[in-house]
């Protein structure tokens, strides 16, 4: 135990004697535990806990009943009945709903009827300003809603929607856990005379507290049931109801529902019903009564009462993100590059330190020691970092509290985090930097003390074991990837997880024989270039464990510009993407609650030219005709490809008559050729021979790739003189706006808000851009770990270089070097990325059994689209930017002597 | 008359200022003639290493020239001055530093190919170079499969390759045991009585003993120079 003891105090003082590196190796892993933290916090502030949660919605109370009554009332029997169960509870009565508040914008606000002195009200809201409402007319509001309407304490203020006239805001109030929401509260019992109407008053509840709420609340339920509920239920419009609706009779929620209408109705249909096989007359009336009850769009119910109790609600727990599996995933993900770092600065230093880990033998060590001064000393960073982390990531959560709180909509108090939620972060930092340092502790244990005292790394013939292990391992881990995806085990994510993880590092494992096998096959190279291969081949350690770190990083990018293909691909079955750029209007809402939108006016033309005054706008008939195009939607189980290739598509929006207007604004002269030469265009579409057959009757039809919104815009163009062919079609007008930009976050809005029925294509970017920026996102995170490998191999390598630069080279021979390095170990790493990166794509995708068919196309959705065209350019420019950015970026030698061994 | 091969004229080297300033070589005057082996002794910190360093164009004298094969130092460029690192001086270090990712010829043609040399002819003049170290047959040994003799050995070829003809040897046996310490001396003796100069820095008196002439640095002075009378020299000479 001595002799550990010493290994473990040489470790602690060479991470004392090499401070810098420590520093570096410290705050490597101290950032992503920090990043852990931070997490761990957002989540858990996001998420309520089940006391918050209870208190949101019971306020102070025990229980709390909702009652839905036709008259808006609170009916005496649950009062007089819960008081005579349990005479020592206190009844509290609170009505809150979420309405529609604003008409020109749209503003939604919870208003509130509640007294905030009541004890039972406490925590539904907090006051932040003013005074609390006491009088009608007055009116406490929350900040956001404040500013929203840009009204202060004392102003006055008229909601729209809301019949309450002109109210003064005499205070701020606000949910204690969502400062952000909208909220009114009113005066007490306020509500009632400003509403008027009492079937518009908000549901009525009723807080229960005291002692034995609970149970008496429950006991109140089952009298409900058993005798209370049928003493408020309506008198039935037709009893008994006729001989054909007799079995309706039995279910008050129906029979007490009909109206005199829809039993007459009902009896017509009970005789004139011609039921198919397998069908009954009452399986027909007994649904269509369902339709006339809930489909008519107006409320039709019968009383009743729904308790929830605090009791239930905490017992549910918490069912939002947990902050500890998300704290330990997010600094999990991090931590496996920080893995792989450490491993790199680990190997170099050890191979700085062989000649006191010879003198370490020298006087008795064994390789048991010597591997413990290195795990040691991995093991005080990773603590120290741990910690580190720990502190710093809770300092960012006080320090950056006035940002995240209005980010996740409420107060945090203290830290945010708790000891659980740092727990995940500091084992997986620990367990990544003791992994880290297990390969570099093994090599330098192994080294013979003579050759070590010399200072001297025996050179390390590649390892014969590992290409059969890498192999093995990647083939394990596609083995239970595929296992997963036809697994329905609940346990089919760990799978995945545990293979993926396995085919990763199986293909890792092969970097170091490619590198060992190309630095034998670099004879031939220029003197330079022939070094950094020898190098690489060499000290695989470190290049190795490079070239993984990168492919790791590299696997990203390939497999999302693969499934980015892949996604655009499928979707030209639906035609090419919306312009972003187009708006159509093609109904208003006006006085509609359930169904369809009316056909657009001129004023809401005119209403929609004023959101988009540049607009370019066009409005042209539709004629309502059943057309139809090659394929259908989606099929999802495999085998349907028959009945796909089967099936047509249904353009739902019609056809649209190709005016003179309309070919202008979109703006292809193919289109209005094609048009004035009396054909039939099918518009965001190419080369795929769409048939278009309209009313049962085969027309031929011209593609032309013209994107059009894909939502309530016809893709389907008549020419004006094939209207009269149709006669019995109905028409109706449509507006098509046209902008020379997209559509502003403020237009959006106001979009949004205008009741209008309105489709228009998202400002989606392209995929040259989508690559790009994959590309340069890749650059940045390649060229930090890069940088940090650099940085820390650095050391090693500068004692070769300082030789060469003392046999003749200039010293910018450092830069050069390092430059092919790091570009070499970048072709490496993408070499190995780019087809592993594809193979799990495909591995993936083919467990998909559905195929993806829409009016313009059929695609087997386990088919991948690989863009060649970009990837190609990606994995051989990426590269090279990479060894010129080190090239630029890094010192030249000094020109001095080597220096001399200590 | 022949003219010398290297040549320093009241050469000088300043470290710092004021209180600080440390004169590391003051009005050295030496000339290193072909074919001459001129060992450099003295106390630790008497600049020996400063003196090797100017005369490989590895550092700038604070006062003074550098000429190496008629080419002044002091006038040169970077670059020029790792051309003359190229292809008129060669270093020997105590640590030998020979590249382990190369092998011994690959070492030896490395500065010939850094010049611009095509491979195949570094190679042809690296095999020479090593032949003339007898180390035939062992151009395609890695560092790391040589003794530290034969590493030196290999120093000593990269050092002479090619049109080279200045050796700068910094404590060249500092890590060798005596026996092949002295045959490192024998090569180095040797490859000058063949037409090389050499330049040996040295703390044993014994090894100095090698050479044509012994300069004693004290102080970053010239404290004294012992001419070759008889070979090789005995220690009283340069005690």
């Amino acid at each position: 135990m001595s002799g550990r003891k010493a290994a473990y105090k040489v470790a602690r003082k060479n991470a004392i004697r090499n401070r810098k590196r420590t520093i570096f190796l410290v705050l490597l892993v101290a950032v992503p535990v920090a990043l852990g933290v931070v997490v761990a916090g957002i989540v858990r502030a996001s998420s309520l806990t089940p006391e918050e949660r209870a208190q949101a919605n019971f306020g102070n109370a025990d229980a709390k009943f909702s009652v839905f009554s036709p008259t808006g009332e609170v009916y005496d029997w649950i009062r007089d009945t819960l008081t005579e169960t349990a005479p020592g509870v206190t009844i509290t009565e609170l009505r809150q709903s979420f309405i529609r508040v604003g008409e020109t914008v749209a503003i939604y606000a919870q208003v509130w009827d509640l007294d905030m002195s009541d004890p039972a009200t406490q925590g539904f809201l907090v006051h932040v300003d003013g005074e609390i409402p006491a009088a009608p007319g007055e009116v406490a509001i929350s900040p956001t809603l404040a500013e929203e309407m840009d009204v202060e304490v004392g102003g006055s203020v008229e909601f729209e929607t809301l019949p309450f006239g002109e109210l003064t805001v005499v205070g701020l109030v606000s949910q204690p856990f969502f400062n952000q929401s909208s909220d009114i509260l009113l005066s007490p019992g306020a509500l009632k005379p400003l509403v008027g109407d009492p079937e518009l008053l908000p549901e009525p509840s009723l807080l229960v507290s005291g002692p034995g709420a609970e149970e008496a609340a429950m006991q109140v339920t089952d009298l409900w049931y058993s005798e209370g509920q049928q003493l408020f239920w309506p008198k039935p419009a037709v009893d008994p109801l006729p001989p054909e609706l007799s079995f309706l009779q039995e279910d008050p929620n129906t029979f007490l529902l009909l109206t005199e209408s829809d039993v007459d109705q009902l009896v017509d249909l009970a005789r004139n019903a011609d039921p198919g096989p397998g069908q009954t007359v009452e399986q027909i009336v007994y649904d269509a009564t369902f339709q006339l009850i809930y489909g008519s769009g107006e409320f039709r119910g019968l009383p009743d009462l729904y308790l929830e109790t605090r009791t239930q609600w905490l017992s549910q727990g918490v069912f939002e993100e947990n902050p500890v599996v998300a704290s330990t995933a997010a600094a999990a993900i991090v931590l496996v590059e920080v893995a792989f770092i450490t491993g790199a600065a680990f190997a170099a230093g050890t191979r700085r330190r062989l000649r006191e880990i010879g003198l370490m033998g020298a006087n008795g060590a064994s390789e048991k020691h010597v591997r413990a001064t290195v795990v040691g000393e991995g093991l005080t960073i990773g603590a120290v970092g741990a910690g580190l982390g720990v502190v710093l990531g809770a300092a960012v959560m006080v320090l950056a509290r006035p940002i995240l709180q209005p980010f996740v909509s409420r107060v945090i108090t203290g830290v945010g985090v708790t000891l659980t939620d740092v727990l995940g972060p500091v084992l997986v930092a620990m367990v990544a930097v003791v992994l880290a340092v297990l390969i570099p502790a093994r090599t330098a244990s192994k080294v013979p003390t003579t050759t070590a005292l010399q200072g001297r790394m025996p050179a390390l013939s590649p390892k014969k074991w590992v290409i059969p292990v890498g192999i093995g391992l990647a083939a394990v881990g596609g083995l239970l990837i595929s296992v997963s995806l036809v697994s329905t085990s609940n346990y089919a994510g760990l799978l995945v997880g545990v293979g993926a993880t396995g085919v990763v590092g199986g293909v890792a494992m092969l970097s170091s024989p490619i590198l060992a096998g190309v630095a034998k096959l670099s004879d031939r190279v220029p003197a330079t270039s022939r070094l950094v291969l020898r190098d690489s081949g060499r000290n695989r350690t470190r290049s190795a464990v490079a070239v993984a770190a990168i492919m790791v990083i590299l696997l990203a990018p390939v497999a999302a510009m693969v499934t980015s293909a892949t996604t655009a691909e499928k979707n030209l079955a639906f035609g090419l993407p919306a312009p972003s750029d187009h708006v159509v209007l093609s109904g208003n809402y006006e006085n509609v609650t359930f169904g369809g939108a009316n056909p657009i006016t001129e004023s809401d033309v005119a209403a929609l030219a004023a959101i988009l005054p540049e607009g370019d706008v066009v409005v042209f008939d539709v004629l309502d005709l059943f057309v139809m195009t090659d394929a259908i939607l989606e099929v999802r189980e495999s085998g349907d490809e028959n009945s796909v290739a089967n099936a047509q598509f249904t353009d739902v929006y019609g056809v649209a008559v190709a005016s003179t207007d309309l070919t202008r604004v979109l703006g292809d002269d193919g289109v209005t050729t094609a048009v004035d030469a009396g054909d039939i265009v099918v518009l965001g579409v190419e080369e795929q021979k769409t048939r278009v057959e309209i009313n049962g009757v085969e027309y031929p039809a011209r593609e032309y790739p013209v994107p059009v919104v894909q939502w309530g815009m016809p893709r389907i163009l008549i020419p004006e003189a094939m209207v009269a062919q149709f006669p019995d079609a109905e028409t109706k007008p449509i507006a098509l706006f046209t902008l020379e930009r997209d559509l502003t976050d403020d237009e959006w809005n106001r979009l949004g808000s205008a009741n209008l029925e309105v489709n228009a294509g998202y400002g989606t970017l392209d995929e040259a851009t989508i690559y790009l920026l994959m590309g340069g996102a890749t650059l940045l995170v390649v060229l930090i770990v890069v940088a940090l490998v650099t940085a820390v191999s650095a050391a090693e390598v500068d004692q070769e270089i300082r030789t060469i630069v003392a046999i003749g080279a200039p010293g910018s021979v450092r830069r050069r070097f390092l430059g092919l390095l790091t570009g070499y170990q970048t072709l490496v790493a993408m070499a190995l990325a780019l087809p592993l990166g594809l193979g799990l794509v495909w591995v993936f995708s083919s467990a998909a059994d559905y195929i993806q068919a829409g009016p313009f196309g059929v695609v087997d959705g386990s088919a991948i689209t690989i863009p060649w065209l970009w990837l190609i350019p990606f994995a051989v420019v990426l590269p090279v930017i990479i060894g010129f950015l080190t090239l630029i970026s890094v010192r030249s030698a000094p020109v001095t002597p080597p220096r001399r061994a200590t | 008359m022949t003219e010398p091969i290297l040549s320093m004229r009241r050469l000088g080297k300043t470290h710092g200022s004021g209180a600080q300033r440390v004169d590391a070589l003051v009005n050295v005057d030496l000339d290193l003639m072909p074919g001459e082996l001129i060992a450099v002794t003295g106390r630790s910190g008497s600049g020996k290493t400063t003196l090797l360093n100017m005369a490989g164009a590895l550092d700038e004298p604070t006062t003074g020239e550098v000429i190496v094969a008629g080419e002044n130092l002091a006038a040169m460029s970077k670059n020029d001055l790792a051309r003359i690192r190229r292809v008129a001086v060669g270093y020997v270090f105590q640590q030998f530093n020979l590249l382990p990712s190369l092998t011994a010829a690959e070492n030896i043609s490395l500065p010939l190919e850094l010049d611009g040399m095509n491979p195949a002819e570094a190679r042809k003049l690296a095999e020479k170079s090593l032949e003339e170290v007898d180390m035939a047959g062992m151009e395609d040994r890695y560092p790391d499969q040589l003794s530290g003799g034969e590493q030196q050995r290999v120093a000593i070829a990269r050092g002479l390759v090619g049109p080279r003809s200045v050796l700068l040897a910094d404590e060249p046996t500092g890590a060798l045991d005596e026996a092949t310490s002295e045959s490192i001396l024998k090569l180095l003796r040797s490859r000058c009585d063949a037409g090389a100069a050499a330049l040996l820095v040295t703390h044993e008196p014994a090894y100095a003993a090698w050479a044509d002439r012994v300069v004693r640095l004290r102080d970053g002075r010239v404290e004294g120079i012992s001419e070759r009378t008889k070979s090789p020299l005995t220690t009283a000479d340069i005690s």
